[in-house]
């Protein structure tokens, strides 16, 4: 479980992220929407542990427990986005080695060859990060993500210049092994979000406007009048 | 559940091997420096043929400002670097601590401007004809390494988001390292003019004391400098 109570986050003075207050359980899967600068970003990076939080703060598991300022919280995270996170001078290989050994102490505890192969990236996986397509960018990015098995999965906006086969494989990854990994989906696509979550938060220059629990194709409308309001 | 993450030395090599193996791969910085400071050097030598009397007097500025200039290089590239892919990002989103940044950041300028160092010796005592070629000067160019990369390394942390970078890094970074400069020029003046050490000692003392200063407040600060 993910609690934020209060958060908030401000950059020189103008409020990215207002008192939110957002509990995420185990297993649910959250579309965060809101137009460009409502906050999304800054919340996920909050989440992430990557910003720290002007005011608020955010638990993990209980309310007494602390979030993403300690280290093993973080290694509970895996975070995907449009930017591909990944070294260009290096090869597939060489940045999963990278990533999967800032979450592991050794060698022994992850299996860089079976994610590739998971992945469809074995074939490739000599090739610089530098030289691969969008669609190979964010598929090399995925299988990044997935290396710490995260219960808490955040994303933001990844869906951004990938194909369909790309979008089915981290569809497929998200959903797939374990039933209790949480999803935070930051995204403008509001079909997509429907079709993989249960819940939305709409979000509107940092502030929380509104929370739909049963997030359906009837939600629609509700939703495109909420983005549009303001 | 907690997993068995990597321990802080665990971290700091792993980032560094990662550096290494950019360096390795794409051969930007330390071609670029060596390239630059030699471009100076021979400027410079050109200058002194035709106007200086004693070359030997204006080896110790020549050989710092280099060393200094070409640092920028190579701390603007290994920033801005991974900013291209947000990489700085992916990075602090993993379960490692910033301070483990820091100090691989500031091991690979070390490293790299020790390279630098030894290529640019020789040529200086080759092109300027007088050797500087001293066992005694191995001290004073590691505390200046380790000075420049510790303040340049946080220093560019913080401006690696912003457009003007490379104006501003050699801006901020010069006043900042005005005593590790002006301690590192007098000392390797003192071991050219083959000075006994009591002359120069205290100058290399007085730089390692900055280097720990500010080495101890960069690795504490510089959570904020990547946040940013």
């Amino acid at each position: 479980m993910i609690l934020c109570n209060n958060l908030s986050k401000e950059y020189d003075g103008i409020p990215a992220v207002n008192r939110a207050n957002i509990k995420i359980n185990n297993g649910e899967l959250v579309a965060l929407l809101g137009n460009n600068g409502a906050g999304k970003t800054t919340l996920l990076n909050m989440l992430a542990g990557i910003v720290k939080p002007s005011s608020g703060s955010i638990h993990f598991d209980s309310p007494n427990l602390p979030g993403p300022e300690i280290p093993t919280n973080r290694a509970r995270i895996g975070i995907v986005s449009e930017h591909s996170f990944l070294t260009p001078e290096l090869t597939i290989k060489e940045n999963l080695s990278f990533y999967a050994s800032l979450f592991y102490r050794s060698r022994g505890q992850y299996d860089i060859a079976s994610v590739m192969d998971e992945y469809g990236l074995t074939s490739r996986q000599n090739q610089k990060v530098g030289t691969l397509s969008r669609g190979w960018k964010q598929r090399t990015s995925i299988a990044r993500a997935m290396l710490g098995e995260p219960e808490y999965m955040l994303l933001d906006e990844p869906e951004n210049g990938i194909d369909q086969t790309t979008r089915g494989i981290l569809g497929k990854s998200l959903f797939s092994k374990t039933a209790t990994r949480s999803l935070i989906f930051a995204t403008h696509n509001i079909d997509l979000a429907i079709d993989w979550c249960s819940k939305a938060i709409i979000l509107e220059n940092g502030n929380l406007i509104h929370e739909i629990d049963d997030l359906s194709n009837e939600s629609k409308p509700k939703i495109m009048q909420a983005l549009d309001s303001k | 559940m907690s997993k068995s993450i990597p321990r802080i030395d665990q971290q700091v090599f792993r980032l560094f091997y990662r550096e290494l193996l950019i360096e390795f791969r794409a051969k930007e910085q330390l071609t670029t420096m060596v390239i630059f400071a030699l471009t100076t050097i021979i400027i410079f030598q050109f200058s002194f043929e035709m106007r200086a009397g004693n070359i030997k007097v204006l080896i110790p500025g020549v050989l710092w400002i280099s060393v200094f200039f070409a640092s920028m290089l190579s701390l603007n590239r290994s920033f801005s670097r991974d900013q291209e892919e947000n990489t700085s990002r992916g990075i602090a989103s993993t379960p490692i601590d910033p301070l483990s940044i820091y100090i691989s950041k500031v091991l690979t300028n070390t490293i790299f401007l020790c390279a630098l160092e030894v290529i640019l010796l020789p040529i200086i005592t080759v092109l300027l004809n007088s050797s500087i070629l001293y066992i005694n000067l191995i001290p004073v160019l590691l505390v200046g390494n380790i000075g420049v990369s510790a303040t340049g390394a946080i220093v560019a942390a913080t401006l690696a988001n912003t457009k003007s970078r490379e104006t501003l890094l050699p801006v901020i970074l010069l006043p900042l390292l005005l005593p590790v400069l002006l301690g590192c020029i007098t000392a390797t003046g003192a071991i050219i003019d083959e000075q006994p050490i009591t002359k120069y000692g205290h100058w290399v003392q007085i730089v390692a004391i900055y280097d720990i200063i500010f080495t101890l407040a960069s690795g504490l600060m510089f959570h904020f400098a990547i946040e940013n």
